[in-house]
């Protein structure tokens, strides 16, 4: 029993970890019905300027991080700008190919630059576990617990209580309403796109220090983004939090009496199955096709 | 105009043939990898140019190919046979793949075609007594009959003659019925069954065509680099396969070895720039899509079943409001 609290709690935090990513490409989603196959090679770009702020530059954490999330918001609206909306009146395999396009250019950059290597990221919590009742938890878990739903509550807040927030649900809604009442669609689409590339860096930064930095760490994890994207239903933001977590939780379950060698596949599969029994997600918008 | 082509035709086959002749080893190497790069184009353009159904997990297929024929080569099979086998079971595998895709579309297959890639490569992976693992698998030049094919040149003329083979089995398929079910069921599944095309039975072939030609080529492939490595199947080679077929032309076979060719000798002629080699080409991939779209869906437009009403098309080309 124990065991099982212990894996739900690293679990939840892997979940978090989830959600937050995926919630970055959600916001993007939402406003402009594009999926970003770049979001987590940006992120991963986002995360080397951190570490190379703070070890190189000697900055403090705090201003590597927030130099990294800036850097991450110029880049999401300069790509937006120069790769996205000139394609987004064209075929849906166009813009999709661009960001795909994005991916590339960026992995392989890096890898270039970076090579394999391990960068060692400074962790932003003490090593030391806490004792809680009679579970043994690491300050880690609990660090990337709260920062992740601290940060959904301030998104909550955002989308919910603020102007800008409710532009992009206007926008979501129905886009030439939205027009009409006059967003300014250029404008806003500028700002998902900072809001979700932001959102991306940040969880880049927290998942740095769980399994080092390196140019390929986010392949696996930005495809767990898009599974937990694709099982919340594409633009749900509460469905996405329950999937992100459910699935954070269901690896390390799977991880600890099943087997971890086959962890990523079983889990994979068993998301390939949910997809097949309710295509639009657990509360993604029923899309009803008309002839 | 037939007869033109005749001889355009045969004037290429000539030089293809003499063309080892001609070039160093290394050119010729590059060659074959165009060609069964391309062989996997053709497939993929089989799925997403004619069927509509896209995928981002080519390399998966490409692995399990590879791998299948190595394990042949190593248990002395034949090169023919071990070749149509590996063909055969990742077609197996393109059924098990094809089974979400009937309920799925657009980005839900996107998603789901990248699980599968993903799920290839982690269990070819953590597979070690199959695949080596981390460690890698060696493989041998083939021989048919009593030719050991131990040389670049030898082998390319088994590179060349399959690929032959399969582009004009490719050919004359697509144009009978079930390429015009493919492409009925791209333009709208609902007009396609109002047609009495079995919806089903016609995405599940293509999955399954689009994989065996996938498979055969990672045959060749196996054959061609001599080691394998469970990393070179990753999401970067399935996105590559995906701009060989933008790039060539949705629906145009003969465009899925020019993208190919786009792809894999743009990067070669790099090599002095070797630093910024990838930057210039996803770079280019990404101005191609951006400033020439209409050549990239030339092809689409050539092969485009007669045109359907405007609100079926409307669903392809999905238009942002005006800004």
């Amino acid at each position: 029993m124990q065991l099982l609290f212990q894996q739900i709690v690293s679990g939840l935090a892997a979940g978090g970890l989830y959600a937050l990513m995926t919630l970055g490409l959600v916001i993007i989603f939402r406003a402009t019905r594009v999926a970003n196959f770049g979001h987590g090679e940006m992120a991963m770009l986002s995360t080397f300027v951190a570490y190379f702020l703070f070890t190189t530059f000697h900055l403090p954490i705090a201003i590597a991080v927030i130099g990294a999330v800036l850097f991450a918001v110029a880049v999401g609206i300069g790509l937006e700008r120069l790769a996205v909306r000139p394609l987004l009146k064209g075929p849906m395999a166009s813009v999709l190919m661009s960001t795909l396009a994005i991916y590339i250019i960026v992995h392989e950059s890096a890898f270039h630059i970076w090579g394999g290597d391990l960068y060692v990221f400074p962790p932003f919590f003490s090593e030391k576990p806490v004792q809680l009742f009679n579970l043994i938890i690491s300050q880690e878990h609990i660090g990337i617990i709260s920062v992740s739903f601290g940060l959904m509550l301030v998104l909550y807040f955002l989308f919910q209580h603020t102007k800008v927030g409710l532009a992009m649900r206007a926008m979501a809604q129905d886009r030439t309403v939205a027009v009409l009442l006059g967003i300014r669609l250029p404008r806003m689409y500028a700002a998902t796109w900072a809001l979700g590339s932001g959102l991306g860096a940040v969880t880049g930064i927290l998942f740095a220090p769980v399994i080092s930095l390196y140019v390929d760490y986010m392949e696996v994890f930005i495809i767990k983004a898009f599974i937990v994207m694709v099982l919340g239903g594409l633009d749900s933001f509460a469905g996405v939090v329950i999937a992100g977590l459910s699935l954070g939780v269901m690896e390390n379950i799977i991880a600890g009496y099943v087997s971890s060698e086959f962890r990523d596949a079983l889990s994979l599969i068993l998301v390939i199955l949910v997809m097949l029994v309710r295509p639009s997600g657990l509360l993604g918008t029923v899309e009803i096709q008309k002839v | 105009m037939r007869g033109w082509r005749i001889v355009a035709t045969t004037a290429g086959l000539l030089l293809l043939g003499v063309f080892p002749f001609m070039v160093q080893d290394y050119v010729l190497y590059v060659a074959m990898t165009v060609a069964i790069f391309g062989l996997v184009a053709l497939g993929l353009n089989v799925l997403f140019g004619y069927a509509g159904q896209i995928s981002l997990g080519h390399a998966g297929f490409l692995c399990i190919g590879a791998y299948a024929t190595a394990t042949f080569s190593a248990l002395g099979v034949p090169i023919p046979l071990g070749l149509a086998g590996a063909g055969v079971i990742t077609a197996i595998g393109g059924l098990l793949m094809g089974f979400p895709a009937i309920r799925l579309s657009g980005l839900h297959l996107a998603i789901a075609t990248l699980g599968f890639g993903v799920v290839v490569e982690r269990v070819f992976f953590s597979w070690e007594s199959f695949t080596g693992g981390g460690a890698g698998l060696k493989v041998v030049r083939p021989s048919v009959g009593p030719w050991l094919l131990n040389t670049n040149v030898r082998f390319y003329y088994l590179v060349m003659g399959t690929v032959f083979l399969l582009t004009l089995v490719a050919r004359s398929l697509l144009h009978q019925k079930i390429g015009r079910a493919f492409q009925a069921i791209r333009e709208s599944e609902i007009a396609a069954s109002a047609l009495g095309i079995d919806i089903v039975r016609t995405k599940l072939l293509a999955f399954v065509m689009s994989a065996f030609y996938t498979g055969v080529a990672g045959g060749l492939f196996a054959h061609l680099i001599q080691f394998l490595s469970v990393q070179t199947f990753n999401l970067s080679l399935s996105i590559s396969f995906l701009i060989m077929v933008i790039i060539g032309g949705l629906g145009s076979l003969a465009g899925s070895f020019i993208g190919a060719a786009f792809v894999m000798v743009l990067p070669e002629l790099l090599r002095p720039i070797k630093n910024y080699q990838a930057l210039v080409f996803g770079t280019m991939a990404l101005a191609t899509i951006l400033f020439v779209p209409g050549g990239i869906f030339e092809g689409l437009r050539r092969v485009r079943a007669p045109k359907l009403t405007k609100a079926v098309r409307s669903r392809f080309d999905r238009r942002a409001p005006s800004d």
